[in-house]
């Protein structure tokens, strides 16, 4: 099933196209990632699809219905964690995440139960009487996750959610993205960081000036720009090889030495690599290390807006 | 049931508000007593009674003219009204603007005028009082002259012609003092600032984006904004009770007797000063302009409402006590002064109208601000 779909969807802000014409699809058991800089449109979308703003054109669907007729029903399935963190200070954590479940209209029992679940998701069940202020940054960053799944949404929308804080929340928070998906949420993320963002994504759009402008797994939006790797390999003592004989291998596209190092570009579509290797050994070389490097999304968004993505970053 | 749980999550938070809850409850407790100690003296004490010098005038020889000569000028002193003729009515307008007289009386064909430097003070009232329980009497003889003649001779050895001055000797010991003044006013002085208080939940909720967090729950615009308004009112009400409490049973504060009709007038002003408050919050993009704004507001239109002092002693007219009618706060203070001490509810309306017609522009002006705050 469809978890949500945009069609040709447009907001504008006066003369301003916020979000242009933008098609999107997310599969339910997804972790969607939404990769671009900011003021690409991604939180735009995400207010949009959350019904804080109207589209001024196109269709959205959130499982299969429009959140405009069915309004109640569609804020029921989303969850979203903001980039800010947003919770009460001077409402304790169980405090926090039982009052915004509760406006989902979670009650009683449940809504105790749900909250507790939380907590222990994001591994807060021991401060839950503590207030936020007292919280380091990565404490707040799991609190505010935990105030966006109470209530047990099918969708889950986090923009941004590692920002500014430790490796060991990082890691905490991004096993917990998995582990959401894996009890049967889909996920949509938004994050600047590209190793993020290949780690848990199972499919990703990149979008820039409010369109997207490329769209699948981490794989294929790297093929899109590159059918080739680079194969760098050190050795002990000086380069003896012949560099015509490495070119003469089948898809040895280009061969680059400098010093002891040596670098190959090869085609992924062919295997090389054995008959590179062997190569090198029959010249009577010792091999230190060799490292395949495959261009990251860093470079793919570089080959597709002409700009890193962190250029714009405030 | 959403909405019961805003307001729980609004009052929860007000009362975790230390330094506000100390604000709205010690400090006006602390500043009558202050102010009731300072300047005890400018007010009644608990002693004897003043004297009120009067003049009067007759215009013609109507009916009611001879009444109040023979069934008033006898009598007046028994309630410390000294009255002395002055013919001249500008002249007598002039003593009174000028403060050497407490008032003038006109006595026309069918009606009594009565000129004060200041209809709302303590004077004012006190001869409203009397004059229109004379005048009472006087429509009471008079229609029973015109239709039951022979009723007339059983009325009079009723002795019904100092009725009015035995009910305005009793007004007249209920003379506030000081603490008295300000255990009012102090407390109406405070509750503006729960203006204040109902800004800082719409501008606090902005400031940690938990606006946004409830925005994309399925809570309507309509029921936060209520939730909003009712967790101040009734976190205020609190305080407002606690301090009358207090006041009442540490201060020996007089509410007077009509306590639903005060707290009416205590809860239209809570109403009216968080509707400001949450109108502020959406209307003004910059919320140190709106707090500033506020801030400067409350002071002057105190002043001017004789939270203060009560500008009557100090014998100030003219521009000031028109333009103190600007003031909301005058006409609250106006009213729970003259229902405590004079039993007069003439006011009540017009002050409750008032406090509800400013909350209801500002609950407007919520409304549509807040709508497109949604749509940025």
């Amino acid at each position: 099933m469809i978890a949500l779909e945009l069609n040709g969807l447009v907001k504008r802000f006066g003369s301003i196209v916020a979000v242009d014409n933008v098609d999107l699809s997310v599969r339910e058991g997804d972790i969607f990632g939404l990769l671009g800089p900011n003021g690409a449109g991604k939180s735009t979308t995400i207010n949009v699809i959350c019904g804080l703003l109207s589209p001024n054109s196109g269709s959205l669907r959130i499982f299969g219905k429009d959140p405009l007729k069915h309004e109640h029903f569609a804020k029921t399935q989303i969850g979203i964690v903001p980039q800010d963190i947003a919770v009460y200070n001077d409402l304790t954590a169980y405090e926090n995440i039982s009052f915004f479940a509760g406006l989902y209209g979670i009650k009683g029992k449940e809504l105790h139960k749900n909250t507790l679940e939380a907590l222990e998701f994001v591994g807060l069940t021991d401060y839950q009487k503590r207030f936020p202020k007292s919280f380091s940054g990565g404490m707040k960053r799991r609190l505010n996750i935990a105030c966006a799944i109470a209530h047990k949404p099918k969708l889950i929308i986090m923009d941004e959610p590692t920002v500014g804080i430790d490796p060991q929340s990082r890691n905490h928070i991004l096993q917990s993205v998995k582990e959401l998906n894996r009890r049967g949420s889909t996920i949509i993320y938004t994050s600047h960081y590209m190793e993020e963002v290949e780690e848990v994504c199972s499919r990703i759009a990149i979008m820039d000036h409010g369109k997207v402008i490329a769209e699948g797994t981490s794989k294929e939006l790297k093929a899109m720009v590159s059918d080739t790797d680079t194969l760098c390999i050190t050795v002990e003592n000086g380069l003896k090889v012949d560099e015509k004989a490495l070119l003469d291998i089948p898809g040895v596209k280009n061969v680059n030495i400098h010093e002891n190092e040596l670098r190959i570009s090869t085609s992924r579509d062919v295997v090389s690599f054995p008959k590179i290797i062997n190569t090198l050994m029959t010249s009577d070389n010792t091999i230190r290390n060799i490292e395949s490097r495959t261009p990251d999304l860093e470079t793919v968004f570089l080959s597709l807006t002409g700009r890193k993505l962190r250029d714009q970053e405030a | 049931m959403k909405i019961v749980r805003l307001i729980v999550k609004e009052v929860k938070q007000q009362f975790r508000d230390t330094g506000g809850l100390v604000l709205m409850t010690l400090f006006p407790l602390v500043l009558t007593l202050v102010l009731g100690f300072a300047l005890s003296g400018l007010y009644a004490d608990d002693g004897d009674l003043e004297d009120l010098s009067c003049l009067y005038a007759k215009e013609g020889d109507s009916l009611l003219a001879q009444a109040f000569e023979r069934d008033f000028l006898p009598v007046s002193h028994e309630a410390h009204v000294f009255l002395a003729e002055e013919p001249d009515i500008d002249k007598a307008k002039a003593l009174v603007e000028s403060g050497e007289t407490h008032g003038f009386i006109l006595v026309g064909e069918n009606r009594i005028t009565i000129f004060t430097r200041d209809s709302s003070g303590y004077n004012a009232s006190f001869l409203q009082t009397i004059m229109k329980s004379f005048t009472q009497t006087f429509d009471v003889m008079t229609t029973v002259a015109q239709t039951h003649p022979e009723a007339l001779q059983t009325m009079a050895n009723t002795d019904t012609s100092q009725s009015f001055t035995r009910q305005v000797s009793l007004n007249r010991s209920k003379s506030p003092r000081a603490m008295d003044y300000y255990a009012i006013t102090m407390l109406t002085l405070i509750i503006m600032y729960s203006s204040l208080a109902a800004m800082s939940t719409v501008v606090e909720d902005k400031r940690h984006r938990t606006l946004y967090r409830i925005f994309i729950t399925p809570v309507k615009n309509h029921e936060l904004l209520i939730s909003k308004g009712i967790g101040v009112i009734i976190t205020t009400l609190c305080q407002v009770i606690f301090v009358f409490i207090i006041g009442k049973l540490f201060l020996g504060a007089n509410w007077g007797e009509d306590l639903f009709s005060v707290f009416l007038v205590i809860l239209a002003e809570i109403v009216m000063m968080v509707s400001v408050g949450i109108g502020f919050a959406y209307l003004f993009k910059s919320h140190e302009n709106a707090y500033a704004l506020i801030q400067t507001l409350i002071p002057i239109l105190v002043f001017l409402g004789g939270g203060y002092v009560n500008l009557d002693i100090f014998g100030v007219g003219g521009i000031l006590s028109t333009m103190a009618y600007i003031s909301p706060i005058k006409w609250i203070n106006k009213t729970i002064l003259s229902i405590v001490y004079a039993n007069d509810y003439s006011s009540l309306g017009t002050t409750i109208i008032i406090c509800f017609s400013i909350a209801v522009i500002f609950i407007s002006i919520s409304a549509i601000f807040s709508k497109k705050e949604v749509k940025v």
